[in-house]
């Protein structure tokens, strides 16, 4: 009689199987690939209340794949490029679980006058039917580390033996609701978004869809993982909802912990891939935190600059193309940032260099006061 | 399973462990107001929530008060897991008004358009620093919620663990709150469904 393989229940917790759309392409190597050319995906456009135009990131709407509401196909773009790079589908796979990160998936329903159908459970429910997704979804909406936080929780899972095998994604569209929210509080930057520049001005926002899968059994993957996840850890500011603590006491706790969790100390990181909205204040709290946590000697960067601010998907998109990056020998410049005078210690990446290093840190900080840090080998 | 603290604030009813602590009665927003005066909670910070945060804050400050008396470090042993399905929906509705009326958008608004937000709240009012998540679930007993809780004391800075369901949309709101200590079991069943006790 022939038995099925066994899955492995020890050994290292890997991610594999990469999927994403981002406003640069519909692929981590697609978005990688424009990036390594110094494109741009934000661009101008016109907004109701405000006399200059505002830079944002939009994906391609030929990158959207299937049927349904906008938010769902671009989720499932990703996800099928995932369930492309798997040796076995996930929908046969027992003890698999599902987890969404987003901060406000469908709003556009609510937009479109049936804010009912904007509830996330139910969202979240409706689209894992549409795509074939196994089990009841784990919706995580922690704001702007809802991503990071997501990929820890599902490494988590498996750790604790709630589960073998879990599909992390990430979403967030750029929409007229968050986009004019931000618009009011003055946020939103001049032109592009200049993460970690002297002259940085505030953000700019962008939309991604991402998945991957973590598991400890590599033979799920058909080009095999791509990083293992070595630990995580997150914290709060505990002192304003919508403004960093100066003092970046949330981000030094959710570093510590990850790295406490993954038995390194700071020096062991060789590229932090940091939030790096853009605004005056997160990038500033992040400079703090990284000096008080010795992190000056890791070259740092952030997405931002490139496709933009993609709240929910953030955390998850940007660890996975720093990933990629990382496994082609590179740290990519943090587009926008000409001079970083002002964020003496760190060591901001102005071009793209070179490396032997495979120890990512990559760090998340949102409204509420939330931060959450993972550290992968790429 | 018993927690050491558990709160329930429901239209017309809130309760410690079991005991009626007041009925407030009428519109949420006198409901909560009333809550607050009952609490005797004297901030001022208060006031500038949006509804979902008061019902948060509202609901955790009996069992946070029952974490102080016992010594709780709830700077840096304090886990938060809150669940809602509505999340911020109320004030995501309030920003969409205000944007198709005005054609602008408040910030006072705007910042409560995130399901975290109350949890937030929550730790700035106590002071915590440790981790916190929250989830999105149809109701407070789901099989996530109390995997969730389980993984969060695996944290080993987490030694207090404060769980939060509420949910406020239009006229409905509910919420409850309980607190587990360092000697306190979490359902270890793979099919436990709820944190909370069954108790009114």
């Amino acid at each position: 009689m022939e038995t099925a393989p066994r899955d492995p229940v020890t050994g290292p917790i890997v991610l594999g199987a990469p999927g994403c759309v981002t406003p640069l392409g519909a692929s981590v190597e697609d978005s990688f690939s424009a990036m390594h050319a110094g494109r741009c995906g934000l661009r101008p456009q016109t907004f109701p209340g405000t006399e200059a135009p505002v830079h944002v990131g939009r994906c391609d709407e030929s990158a959207l794949t299937g049927s349904g509401r906008r938010a769902q196909r671009l989720l499932g773009a990703a996800v099928r490029q995932t369930m492309g790079g798997l040796s076995r589908s996930l929908r046969t796979l027992p003890r698999t679980a599902w987890i969404l990160a987003t901060t406000k998936g469908d709003v556009r329903a609510l937009e479109e006058g049936r804010p009912e159908d904007a509830e996330l459970p139910l969202f979240a429910r409706r689209t894992g039917v549409a795509l074939g997704l196994p089990g009841t979804p784990i919706v995580v909406s922690n704001a702007c580390i809802s991503g990071t936080l997501a990929v820890q929780l599902g490494a988590e899972m498996i750790r604790a033996g709630e589960a073998d095998h879990v599909l992390v994604t990430g979403l967030d569209e750029a929409t007229d609701f968050v986009l004019s929210g931000f618009l009011c509080l003055h946020a939103i930057a001049s032109g592009p978004c200049r993460p970690f520049d002297d002259h940085r001005d505030g953000i700019s926002l962008g939309e991604a869809a991402a998945a991957i899968v973590l598991t400890r059994d590599t033979s799920l993957f058909r080009h095999g993982p791509i990083a293992t996840f070595l630990g995580g850890g997150m914290g709060n500011d505990a002192n304003h909802i919508s403004g960093p603590s100066r003092t970046g006491e949330g981000l030094v706790r959710a570093v510590q912990a990850a790295l406490r969790d993954a038995d390194l100390s700071a020096e062991a990181v060789t590229h932090v891939n940091a939030h790096g909205t853009g605004s005056v204040y997160n990038d500033g709290m992040e400079h703090v935190a990284f000096t008080r946590l010795g992190l000056g000697h890791a070259p740092v960067n952030s997405y931002k600059g490139y496709f933009g601010h993609t709240l929910g998907a953030a955390g998850l998109v940007e660890a996975l193309v720093a990933v990629h990056a990382l496994r082609q020998g590179l740290m990519l410049r943090s587009l926008g940032a000409s001079s970083s005078v002002t964020l003496q210690g760190l060591d901001v990446l102005h071009e793209h260099r070179h490396t032997q290093g495979r120890t990512l840190l990559k760090t998340s900080s949102g409204f509420g006061g939330c931060n959450a840090a993972i550290v992968l080998h790429a | 399973m018993k927690p050491i603290a558990h709160s329930r604030f429901s239209a017309g009813v809130f309760t410690v462990d079991g005991r009626i602590l007041a009925e407030p009665s009428g519109a949420p927003e006198e409901a909560l107001r009333t809550a607050y005066q009952v609490l005797a909670m004297d901030y001022p910070k208060f006031h500038k929530m949006d509804r979902a945060a008061k019902l948060a804050v509202l609901v955790a400050e009996p069992v946070l008060r029952v974490a102080r008396e016992r010594g709780a470090d709830l700077a840096e042993a304090t886990a938060v897991l809150a669940l809602s399905r509505s999340g911020s929906g109320s004030s995501d509705m309030d920003h969409w008004k205000v944007r198709q009326d005005t054609g602008l958008a408040s910030p006072a608004v705007f910042v409560y358009t995130l399901p975290n937000i109350g949890v937030g709240e929550l730790t700035i009012r106590h002071g915590i620093h440790g981790p916190s998540l929250c989830l999105m679930t149809e109701g407070p007993d789901s099989p996530e919620s109390v995997m969730a809780a389980r993984l969060l004391r695996r944290d080993p800075r987490v030694r207090w663990l404060v769980c939060l369901w509420s949910d406020i949309f239009a006229a409905r709101f509910e919420a409850q709150a309980v607190l587990f200590g360092p000697d306190d079991d979490l359902p270890n069943q793979a099919d436990a469904t709820t944190l909370f006790p069954s108790t009114p």
